[in-house]
């Protein structure tokens, strides 16, 4: 046993003081009687007859003193060590990753995790430096080297499922470091599995025990003529056969319902045919409940919309090939100046010169026109100068361009264009709308000038190719829990919210660069909407639990397992023990114990204080 | 004030419940002029009493012929004498007395005052005795219902202070005849009880002992640390009150009562404990008549 405030020791000096106290102490109710006389003669007897009778009045004394014991005692908190448990430092690393969302013996393991964590952090003592790391898709430490055990205990509730992947091999570098400043350190992971801890010294924890599991893995529509088909994928990751009942919704409507018998860790591909198009995303669903809940879902968003063909007509521009290269949601489509073009492309870039017809429908960009078109007229060419940036919403993030043309040719600006680049009083580049076309022209050749080499040439290739056709932003509509959704503005977009499934929405700084949405822990459809003027342009993305932590056991594992046939309805974890050693508190901190005991010798004395007086 | 309290207490139809019942005397008196009382003494009354057998030096005069014409033998006629009684009433008059939410002193008071009414209502004569401290107060003889106003004035006019050594302070009485000698007090008194009762007892006096006690000092309701004071004299005494402790009151009360009772009992005398909350009634009617007072 150590004291590990001995200081508190210093309040023994209370002792004599209430024994003084208590010598001292007249608190005599005084009482007029009749006579003496009898009292007298009681107290004779008494004296003559019980010598103890003193010391038994006295227990009060002696209940009190106690008390006081026991609480200076507890001040000087003692601290009893068991096995030599001594140490000084101590590293927890909790797994918050998707896997962890299973239901462990009676919770969700995570909690029980937590729950384990906490106790331990109980049984420390006062003085030993705690470290508390959670691991999922990141790592977070999450409190470093604290000795105040309710900030640890704070964090440690704080720790929220994230239902994103992680391992527990991406801390052992970061634990290592940890425990290597330490003279005296323990480690102890809180984890679903055994994890190879190689040369690292640590204690695992393993939640259990493991429970059967069926997962949606993946899902995917194709669009046929008017209807959709659907594909998905349904993994069962138990020891025993299952069958599963599997539901498609669009959108919230029940579509189609199918039984499947699964083999023990058997994958199937399950096809829905004739499903209609109508809906915005579907998901599937199992009905029955199982060891992990979150991964009986698994969410796709329809495509809506094709991607947009754009017809580049250009003898050779590399610049703007590349910087068209990097949109992948347009389909490219080239052609020589002297060809004849095609209709039905929704973005026709005409680079140099062009001896045809311009299309009648569909959107057109020209670079450097050599001729006057129907759209507006060009002059002789003219020395150029250095460029400025005029505001639009397609010059947007382009505030500190720095270059300059050599030459640009004079264009004559339409009534019904704004300017994008000017050079000294000219226009060098503009765009506007003219009769449900959108049309911009630079003025320019880019070989003759130093743009392509800044960083803003793709940003503004992005934004004027945006402009002209209604492009897509974000390509990606899939993503896995816990990773981050991409955001790519549309050049207008004044706000941007993101509604959750839970159907809590934010609002995201719409500046450049956009930060990415980062709170998808829960699996489900993510509504991205973009204010541009008076409209609001919505976007479905679809978030799912990872794969690869439905899989509540290694496969490998799984046939090593198979052949000790384990019992039916668990997985072959479940043979996993969970190491003893984490229950080996450090120690049993005196305090609590020791207050409760003073409080029930309190409790005592006021008994005895009734009994004798009351009574 | 005590006299109106009393007056309300003896009101008409008190008085004529009372005046049914006459306080027995078991003593014989010889001394003294013809009284209301049934004398257990045979005399010269016109009472018959009972028959006994002629013995030589008999008053002739009181054979009955009669009976010897039947019988063939001499036999007496006996007659009750009638003979007045003296009531000697001995109220401790100490500070102690003075005590208890119902007062003790007033209780003591009116008990003298019931026994002097009922004695006055029996032709008998009353004495009344104030002790304070080792002096007695005598009061002039009281004799028919007339002085008994003035037996409640001569009790009003004493007041309850100091000590009083009982025994001292009644040996000071010249008792010259028999009669009957009631001691009112609470009998904590320095002196011993014994020698009192055996003076009256030399006496020849009937003794009859009324320990007037309150509710407090037959259930002392105290607890925790107490300091108790003396009324008499001011005396103190530090005590940390116990069940035990008041365990131990109580058999030292009980022993208290059952030795005056045991000494009293010796010499034909009776001792009984009357409470300040006990009625009047229930004194009279009860224990006077379960000790044969009345």
């Amino acid at each position: 046993m150590r004291l590990i405030s001995p200081n508190g020791l210093w309040f023994l000096t209370l002792i004599p003081i209430f024994v003084l106290m208590y010598i001292l102490k007249q608190r005599y109710e005084e009482t007029q009687i009749s006579s003496l006389y009898l009292w007298q003669q009681v107290v004779m007897d008494l004296d003559a007859t019980s010598p103890f009778q003193r010391l038994k009045r006295n227990l009060l004394f002696f209940l009190q003193l106690l008390v006081l014991l026991l609480c200076i005692f507890a001040l000087a908190n003692p601290f009893i060590w068991w096995k030599n448990n001594n140490y000084q430092n101590i590293v927890m690393v909790v797994d918050a990753s998707g896997s962890m969302s299973a239901l462990g013996e009676k919770d969700k393991k995570l909690e029980e995790a937590k729950q384990k964590a906490e106790d331990l952090v109980n049984s420390l003592s006062s003085g030993t430096k705690m470290t508390l790391i959670s691991a999922a898709k990141n790592i977070k430490v999450e409190v470093s080297g604290s000795t105040d055990k309710k900030e640890v205990l704070s964090r440690l509730k704080g720790i929220a499922p994230t239902n994103s992947e992680g391992s527990l091999e991406d801390t052992f570098s970061l634990v290592k470091a940890i425990s290597e400043q330490y003279q005296s350190c323990r480690t102890v992971y809180f984890t679903d599995y055994n994890p190879d801890l190689k040369e690292l010294d640590g204690e695992v924890a393993v939640l259990g025990p493991q429970r059967p599991n069926v997962s949606l893995d993946y899902i995917a529509a194709s669009r046929g003529d008017q209807l959709l088909k659907v594909m998905l994928r349904v993994t069962n990751h138990g020891t025993a056969a299952t069958d599963a009942e599997l539901c498609l919704y669009g959108e919230e409507k029940l579509i189609s319902i199918k039984n499947e018998e699964l083999k023990a860790c058997e994958t199937k591909t399950v096809y829905f045919d004739n499903v209609p198009a109508g809906s915005k995303y579907i998901y599937g669903e199992l009905s029955k409940e199982d060891g992990l809940m979150e991964d009986n879902r698994v969410y796709t968003v329809i495509r809506q919309k094709e991607a947009k063909r754009v017809l580049l007509s250009t003898g050779q521009n590399v610049f703007m090939e590349k910087a068209l290269n990097t949109l992948k949601d347009i389909e490219l489509f080239k052609t020589l100046p002297d060809e004849k073009i095609e209709e039905g492309f929704d973005l026709y870039i005409f680079d140099g010169e062009y001896a045809g017809n311009l299309p009648q429908k569909g959107n057109i960009l020209f670079l450097d026109p050599q001729k006057s078109n129907g759209f507006f007229k060009t002059g002789e060419g003219l020395i150029g100068g250095k460029a400025e940036i005029s505001p639009h919403s397609v010059t947007k993030y382009m505030n500190n361009s720095d270059f300059v043309i050599s030459q640009i040719s004079s264009l004559e600006m339409p009534y019904w264009a704004s300017p994008l680049i000017t050079v000294g009083d000219r226009e060098a580049a503009f765009a506007g709308e003219f009769k449900g076309q959108k049309i911009a022209a630079l003025g320019f050749d880019i070989h003759n000038s130093d743009f392509p080499l800044t960083l803003e040439f793709p940003i503004f290739v992005n934004n004027l190719i945006s402009y002209l056709i209604d492009r897509d932003t974000m390509a990606a509509t899939q993503y896995s829990c816990g990773q981050e959704i991409a955001i790519t503005p549309l050049p207008e977009a004044e706000k941007i919210y993101v509604k959750t499934p839970e159907g809590q929405r934010t609002e995201l700084s719409s500046e450049y660069p956009v930060k990415p949405f980062e709170q998808t822990s829960l699996s489900g459809i993510y509504d991205i909407s973009q204010k541009v003027g008076e409209k609001e342009i919505e976007k479905l993305v679809a978030v799912n639990f990872p794969v690869s932590e439905s899989g509540l056991y290694n496969k490998d594992d799984y046939e090593n397992a198979g052949k000790d046939t384990p019992a039916a309805g668990t997985t072959a974890d479940s043979r996993l023990q969970e190491d003893s050693r984490v229950n080996d508190r450090g120690g049993i901190n005196l305090l609590n114990i020791l207050l409760a005991a003073a409080l029930l010798m309190a409790i005592a004395e006021w008994m005895a204080y009734v009994r004798q007086y009351r009574v | 004030m005590l006299l109106a309290m009393m007056e309300k207490v003896f009101d008409e139809d008190f008085y004529r419940k009372l005046e049914s019942i006459s306080i027995k005397v078991r003593m014989t008196l010889t001394d003294g002029a013809a009284g209301g009382r049934k004398s257990k003494a045979k005399g010269s009354s016109v009472e018959f009493s009972d028959f006994r057998e002629y013995t030589p030096g008999d008053d002739f005069r009181r054979v009955d012929w009669n009976a010897f014409g039947r019988f063939d033998k001499l036999f007496l006629r006996l007659f009750m004498e009638e003979r007045e009684a003296l009531l000697n009433i001995f109220c401790d008059c100490s500070k102690s007395m003075d005590y208890g939410e119902k007062n003790k002193a007033a209780m003591s008071l009116r008990i003298a005052g019931i026994m002097t009414y009922l004695a006055l209502n029996n032709l008998d004569r009353v004495c009344l005795n104030r002790l304070t401290e080792s002096t007695l107060v005598p009061s002039s003889s009281f004799m028919g219902k007339s002085s008994f106003k003035k037996a409640l004035q001569f009790l009003e006019s004493g007041s309850f202070t100091g000590n009083t050594n009982l025994a001292a302070s009644l040996k000071r009485k010249d008792l010259k005849s028999r009669g009957i000698s009631v001691v009112i007090s609470d009998f904590f008194t320095s002196g011993s009880i014994d020698e009192v009762i055996k003076y009256l007892a030399f006496k020849k006096q009937q003794i009859i002992l009324i320990q007037v006690l309150s509710e407090d000092e037959i259930n002392p309701q105290l607890g925790g640390q107490v300091r108790l004071v003396d009324s008499e004299t001011a005396e103190e005494m530090n005590l940390t009150i116990t069940p035990k402790l008041l365990k131990t009151y109580n058999q030292k009360l009980k022993t208290l009562q059952s030795g005056i009772k045991s000494s009293a009992k010796k010499y034909g005398g009776v001792f009984f404990q009357l409470s300040t909350s006990d009625s009047l009634e229930k004194i009279v009617f009860e224990d006077f008549t379960r000790e044969g007072i009345v």
